[in-house]
């Protein structure tokens, strides 16, 4: 697989949730807003295509996600547990778009998405014999990176 | 004509999603039921009159194809929407063969959500 597919795949998956299912808009951040996240989780796949998904945050743009997934009130935001869980079905839904678009004719299983360290998200990058794709977006007052690994393409 | 509604996801924030965008919908629902899984969500269906089920695929306990094929050897009889994130073809002509009267791809718009129910249930809503 081209790895400008790969990339524009992610790109355009992770545009598609954003805008239609947590009514927010996404931008291009600069690539040091990275180091300012804090909100870690990763979803992994295997079947046709094998790899994971990571997503690291910041905590304003998963407050702000949460809330307009879930249609909070301004003055009952949801609660940490809530994000946490927004933030499991947003990489559940961007892990899914961008496979989906990769190849239409492979089954695959996305695994239940998890939390994980910000040592562990460091440390998500491109192996031999894979494809990797970061992407970092500006989201409301806050930021998104992902980072997209492909390890066993057919 | 009020319908009942069972939503099936291992997701809460998820189940509350398609709840939220379904009230602020035009459709007349008399009753939301929620379920995690495919047993939980038979459970339901064995004790409550439900009119569409709209389910996720990847589920523990009891996934979404289980469900799907447990509906079909019973002698329940409601349509059922298949909600999830997979987009690929093999995978949505594989729900249609097993039953499922519906297939809606995450992301989705909330009309695209009300259009389909409306064209599975239908029209009797709309």
């Amino acid at each position: 697989m081209p790895e400008f597919s790969l990339a524009q795949a992610v790109s355009q998956a992770a545009e598609d949730v954003l805008s239609t299912m947590f009514f927010t808009l996404v931008e291009e951040a600069p690539a040091e807003v990275a180091n300012q996240l804090d909100f870690e989780t990763r979803i992994a796949f295997r079947g046709h295509w094998a790899g994971s998904l990571a997503l690291r945050c910041s905590t304003d743009a998963v407050a702000e996600m949460a809330s307009n997934f879930l249609g909070s009130d301004f003055d009952a935001p949801p609660s940490e547990a809530e994000q946490q869980a927004v933030m499991m079905e947003l990489a559940n839904m961007i892990c899914g778009a961008v496979l989906s678009k990769i190849g239409s004719e492979g089954l695959f299983e996305l695994l239940p998405p998890e939390p994980c360290s910000a040592a562990s998200f460091a440390d998500d990058s491109a192996a031999p014999g894979s494809h990797f794709v970061e992407h970092t977006f500006g989201v409301g007052l806050g930021a998104l990176c992902l980072k997209f690994r492909l390890d066993d393409a057919p | 004509m009020a319908f009942q509604v069972l939503i099936v996801d291992d997701s809460p924030v998820m189940r509350t999603f398609i709840q939220r965008v379904m009230k602020s919908s035009e459709f007349d629902v008399s009753a939301y039921f929620q379920a995690s899984n495919g047993k939980e969500a038979l459970e339901v269906l064995g004790r409550e009159w439900i009119d569409v089920v709209l389910t996720d695929i990847n589920m523990p306990v009891m996934n979404g194809e289980e469900l799907l094929r447990s509906i079909r050897s019973s002698a329940i009889e409601v349509p059922v929407v298949v909600v999830t994130t997979d987009a690929t073809d093999v995978r949505v002509r594989e729900m249609l063969t097993l039953g499922a009267k519906g297939y809606l791809t995450k992301p989705f718009a909330p009309e695209a959500l009300r259009l389909e129910l409306e064209r599975v249930l239908g029209g009797a809503n709309a």
